[in-house]
């Protein structure tokens, strides 16, 4: 049977502007799935520009992948597929909204998930 | 006693009955991460629940010799605190007690920082250690909740300390919500620990970030009057029963409770990591 494990990346985060996860070792898994989920849909889209980065060592890090997740109401959950990685992947990104919406940054709480495959 | 047991066995020295041996090139094998209690919103765990960092597998990958490995294999089980002065990580594994008996925890263990200076860096990891959360049977009289904690203290803020540790008081437990049915302390504090007896230890640290040296610890401890026994690491033994652990009243939905947990605390702002290569759990035979 083949290996399995969801990591919990962030908890409740309070992510409001520049952000990066805890660096992950995954030298096991040959797929992996970073899941983002926001907590507490606003009445306006809140975006997220996201950099997945590979690393040698832990401690040196390279982009592999990025992407720009929107999220809403009807949007709340959104995912990046990965394969090739080597030993250690992290997430990393900004969030951002339009100008008016700008104060309510600061109640808004993410969960990220990394989801690995052998 | 002559035993013919696989190497990875053999390094232990269990009691009659093994209940679990966890060899983590078998995966993560119901370890995971430690989360606050909470009702309706996560906003609701106590604050210093929020940021503890949860386990994953690691190879012993270092920068500048690459795979170091585990002790059989290839994979160990990694704690990862955040970079910031007093984070920590916590690994968790919940079983339940049949027989009230002599239990032994037995580990495989190393710790170090991460290697992101050139420097020997030894008091860069605070501490690491192992708890137990236990809880009486449902019949017992005057049950209780009890919480043997046990602790290296490697280095604080006043520098090098190499000193076993124990705790035997508690902060208060707070209600979680409105309802009245969640309660949680924090027991992982820097607060409440006194030296073991005679407690001081100085391991194999080796020099540089990037070399792993592996350690043998091993608990014993009683579920009959809940009382620590003994406690070892590599070559020294200590005498544990005039010690107290952490005793509260039995909470309602904890009967029976056997649970096992590691952490590691960083002593700087820089990651500090637990490795633990196997773990085995053991009982007298009733």
């Amino acid at each position: 049977m083949r290996q399995s494990h969801t990591a919990v990346v962030a908890r409740n985060a309070a992510w409001d502007g520049p952000f990066t996860t805890e660096p992950w070792e995954a030298a096991w898994a040959t797929e992996a799935i970073y899941f983002v989920r926001l907590l507490n849909p606003m009445p306006f889209r809140v975006s997220m520009q996201c950099s997945v980065d590979i690393s040698p060592d832990g401690i040196h890090w390279v982009e592999l992948s990025h992407s720009t997740f929107d999220f809403d109401r009807e949007n709340p959950l959104w995912y990046l597929q990965l394969n090739h990685f080597g030993g250690w992947l992290h997430l990393s990104g900004q969030v951002s909204c339009a100008p008016e919406f700008m104060d309510r940054m600061g109640n808004l709480r993410f969960m990220a998930y990394l989801s690995l495959k052998s | 006693m002559t035993r013919n047991l696989p190497p990875a066995l053999d390094l232990f020295d269990p009691l009659d009955r093994i209940l679990v041996h966890d060899d983590f090139n078998r995966g993560m094998q119901g370890w995971s991460g430690l989360v606050g209690n909470y009702e309706d919103s996560l906003d609701s765990m106590l604050p210093e629940y929020a940021d503890l960092r949860d386990p994953m597998l690691s190879n012993l990958t270092v920068w500048d010799t690459g795979t170091d490995g585990s002790l059989h294999g290839n994979y160990a089980m990694k704690l990862a605190t955040l970079p910031r002065p007093g984070a920590l990580s916590v690994a968790i594994k919940r079983l339940t007690w049949r027989v009230a008996t002599r239990i032994r925890w037995e580990s495989i263990v190393t710790f170090k920082p991460e290697a992101s200076e050139l420097e020997l860096s030894s008091t860069d990891i605070r501490a690491f250690g192992i708890l137990l959360d236990l809880q009486d049977g449902d019949r017992k009289a005057h049950p209780h909740r009890v919480m043997p904690h046990i602790r290296y203290l490697n280095a604080d803020e006043s520098g090098r300390r190499e000193q076993w540790q124990y705790k035997s008081t508690h902060r208060t437990v707070h209600d979680i919500g409105g309802r009245g049915e969640t309660k949680s302390h924090f027991h992982l504090g820097p607060d409440g620990w006194n030296d073991l007896p005679n407690g001081g230890q100085r391991l194999c640290y080796n020099e540089i970030a990037t070399k792993h040296n592996w350690y043998y610890l091993r608990l014993d401890f009683d579920l009959r009057d809940m009382q620590f026994r003994e406690f070892q690491c590599n070559n020294r033994t200590y005498e544990c029963r005039d010690i107290e652990p952490i005793r509260i009243p039995a909470m309602p939905n904890l009967w029976c409770m056997l649970n096992l947990a590691y952490f590691v605390e960083t002593n700087s702002a820089k990651r500090a990591f637990l490795y633990v290569d196997s773990s085995l759990l053991s009982t007298d035979r009733e």
